[in-house]
């Protein structure tokens, strides 16, 4: 088990739709600034950076594909709570 | 030598008939009201197909007979000791129960209860009351001084527990102070009898006990009576309906081509019916 | 002119009547009950429920109902009824602990169904939530189901357009648990062709609605569409990934069909268990790990089905260097994991603290990882409770716990 405060950028439309499908549990509501998205997924606990499985976001099993298929396109990552302004 | 109604003043017999008759109104009003609630379920149990209330009463007694309920398959995983002592209460009351019969067409229909017979029916009945009034023992020691950590509260069953063991507690009173006024010379087979017999005997007089013995007489028919009038609206209920749950539940995970044992709605069967017309 | 009283019998079957008179109180149940696991609540007991729901049958229907008392159950009262009714996460751990065998996850979802049918209904968060979205998208989740794969099905994965193997993976998996969804696919995938209904057209099994708000009226219409659906895909086994789609599309579909499936419903697990048997299913990575297995009340005590209990542990048995423990509890007996039965919506924290009753479990076995296989499981336990209050959440957070968890599935795609 390993729960994720991942930044999402550079995302589609399409791809947008179905993060919002994804995350309604009052407790993975996706947090938006600067068009990027914070991702909540569980209790919101922040990850390593690397799963039990040894695995990175790219290919973290737990996140969900979508998610996944974003953060591979994606340059830089960010973790935790949104950067102050 | 069978002695009914012994030392009873003839008026006194009167009104424990007027009783016994009212109580087999009153079980025979509520168990068929019962039954013909259950009967009024919807038919869709595979095992209960067609069931109107006799048959129901017919599959709950065979049941009953089931080495599952006789030996209590269910309870006994889950605990010993509890498991022993409702097995105990079952048999032994069922023999009380077959006792019973028997005494009435031995004094009603025709004579068979002599001799060894009897003595050997004395015996069985005295031990299937020390059974039930250990298990009834248990059941009001477990409610209320051993009590489970969890346990939903609740007056009645104070009262059934209580109420069945006082009338097996009354009975053995009025066997014993019998035993001790009549000295049968077969008294020891009838040993817990015959042990309470002592017991009174040594702490009241000669006199006191034959007015005593018709009260405790009295108040354990009345105890009787109103335990088997109780039955049917009661909880007690379940000596007709868990065998039937229990042999259902075992029925459970059996393949079925189709599992019927569902509930639908009268407008859900009639969009299936038109489908399957189609 | 006067309403007709609420029929509080009509509906129920035999079975169901009878065992409103089986319960003897021996309060057996509330021992092993999940609900006095973590509440004082002795009205949310399978004893108390049975007992008020025979005197509202008794009231309303028997001699003595009619003699002694007013004849009527009062709203007050099947307020409370209703409340004790769904503080219930349907696991049936109580019929099969129950020592005069009173099928009780049946029980509790007819009783369900006839206060849905009343005048108290079924709570809000189940009527606004699930039951609406059926009606509006045909899944309990407040979404189209046209994008549904696309939350989890990898681009990597090629579906065929017709094959006899059809993947349904439930809407709890795609959107509680999309990583369940993800797993099986990937090991479907690894040992043939296989296929899945177009998102569209793959509807809800119906589950939700039957066992959370108790709506049955919607199944016929649903049946139809998805055998239908199924068909047309020349689908032979029917493979799904939700335990509890699973019973109700083996075990309940049949009757509203009116005839024998087309094809063959059966659980991931077991073809999984049964193509490593045959050694079709190969791992490439190797693992060594003690693992735990939970198993989810819908495979260990459905409501109609056989329990499928063996096929997970026979699965694991398969891989050499995992090393099964099992919990005190398991099989037949396994713990509930609070998730299941509209619990989440309606009473999230005691669902959550069921959770963590399961998880502390788990954890003196000294497994590394608990595996499961269930949305309601894996969701419950792997994200904490989604949506747990933050107190119940804060303490899951302050636990030192090697303690993995994970779904079998996703479990073994990692070894492909």
């Amino acid at each position: 088990m390993q729960l994720c405060k991942v930044h999402i950028e550079g995302f589609t439309a399409d791809e947008k739709e179905v993060l919002d499908m994804m995350f309604f549990h009052p407790y993975d509501k996706l947090e938006e600034y600067d068009g990027k998205l914070i991702m909540n997924y569980g209790s919101g606990e922040v990850c390593p950076g690397t799963n039990d499985f040894k695995e990175d976001c790219r290919n973290c099993r737990y996140v969900p594909f979508v998610v996944r298929k974003i953060l591979r396109r994606q340059e830089n990552f960010i973790f935790g709570e949104k950067p102050e302004a | 030598m069978v002695a009914e109604f012994w030392n009873i003043p003839k008026g006194l017999i009167s009104v424990f008939y007027v009783f016994a008759f009212a109580t087999v109104i009153i079980f025979v009003l509520g168990f068929w009201d019962k039954m013909r609630i259950w009967s009024k379920g919807m038919d869709v149990d595979h095992e209960l197909k067609g069931m109107g209330p006799a048959g129901l009463i017919w599959l709950s007694i065979i049941k009953f007979f089931s080495p599952d309920c006789l030996l209590a398959k269910r309870l006994f995983p889950r605990s010993f000791i509890r498991g022993l002592m409702l097995v105990g209460i079952m048999w032994g009351f069922t023999l009380l129960f077959l006792g019973t019969v028997g005494r009435s067409v031995n004094y009603y229909m025709f004579q068979f209860l002599d001799g060894g017979v009897w003595l050997l029916f004395s015996l069985l009945l005295d031990i299937a009351g020390v059974v039930v009034l250990v298990g009834t023992g248990f059941g009001l020691y477990r409610k209320y001084i051993g009590k489970p950590e969890r346990m939903v509260k609740s007056t009645q069953d104070g009262i059934l527990l209580s109420l069945l063991f006082l009338v097996i507690f009354s009975g053995f009173l009025v066997e014993g102070i019998r035993l001790a006024a009549l000295n049968p010379p077969a008294a020891d087979w009838s040993p817990i009898g015959f042990a309470f017999g002592g017991v009174v005997k040594a702490l009241f007089e000669a006199k006191v006990l034959s007015a005593l013995y018709i009260g405790i007489w009295t108040i354990h028919f009345l105890f009787a009576f109103s335990f088997i009038a109780y039955i049917p609206f009661s909880k007690y209920e379940h000596i007709f309906a868990s065998q039937i749950s229990a042999y259902l539940f075992g029925n459970k995970w059996k393949e079925k081509e189709i599992p019927s044992d569902w509930v639908f709605t009268e407008e859900i069967k009639r969009r299936r019916d038109e489908r399957l017309k189609q | 002119m006067t309403e007709k009283p609420f029929d509080f019998m009509e509906g129920l079957t035999k079975k169901e009547l009878i065992e409103l008179d089986s319960c003897t109180r021996c309060n057996e149940c509330l021992a092993w009950c999940p609900i006095q696991d973590v509440t004082d609540d002795r009205d949310a007991s399978p004893p108390a429920r049975i007992h008020a729901y025979k005197d509202f049958v008794e009231r309303t229907h028997t001699l003595k109902g009619k003699l002694f008392s007013s004849g009527k159950v009062t709203a007050e009262e099947l307020k409370s009824f209703k409340d004790s009714l769904w503080k219930c996460a349907l696991c049936g751990t109580c019929g099969e602990v129950c020592t005069v065998g009173i099928d009780t996850k049946k029980l509790w979802w007819s009783v369900r169904r006839k206060l849905k049918e009343s005048e108290v209904g079924c709570p809000e968060p189940l009527e606004k939530g699930p039951l609406q979205n059926y009606h509006k998208f045909r899944s309990p989740f407040p979404f189209p189901l046209g994008g549904k794969y696309k939350i989890w099905l990898p681009d990597d994965i090629e579906l065929a357009d017709k094959a006899e193997i059809g993947y349904y993976e439930g809407c709890g998996c795609t959107w509680d648990s999309p990583q369940m969804a993800e797993g099986a696919v990937r090991l479907l995938s690894s040992v043939g062709p296989f296929t899945m209904l177009d998102p569209d057209q793959s509807w809800c099994c119906g589950f939700p609605q039957l066992t959370g708000s108790g709506e049955w009226s919607i199944m016929a219409e649903l049946v139809n569409h998805m055998v239908k659906a199924i068909a047309d895909k020349g689908i032979k086994q029917f493979v799904i990934s939700c335990p509890m789609c699973l019973d109700i599309v083996k075990y309940l579909w049949p009757y509203f069909y009116g005839e024998e499936l087309p094809f063959e419903p059966l659980a991931i697990v077991e073809l999984l268990a049964e193509w490593a048997e045959e050694g079709k299913l190969k791992f490439t990575k190797q693992i060594e790990e003690t693992v735990t297995y939970h198993d989810p009340c819908a495979m260990a005590r459905p409501f109609m089905g056989k329990p499928i209990i063996d096929a997970p542990r026979e699965l694991l048995g398969t891989i050499p260097g995992i090393k099964l423990v099992d919990m005190d509890r398991h099989g037949k007996l396994s713990r509930c994991c609070g998730g299941a039965g509209g619990m989440r919506a309606v009473n999230s924290d005691v669902s959550a603290n069921i959770a963590k009753e399961l998880f502390l479990e788990a954890k003196r076995t000294g497994a590394d990882t608990m595996l499961t296989n269930c949305p309601p499981c894996y969701l419950n336990l792997a994200t904490r409770t989604h949506a747990a209050p933050n107190s119940v959440v804060e303490e899951w957070r302050n636990y030192d716990d090697p303690l993995k968890i994970n779904d079998i599935t996703q479990y073994l795609a990692a070894l492909l």
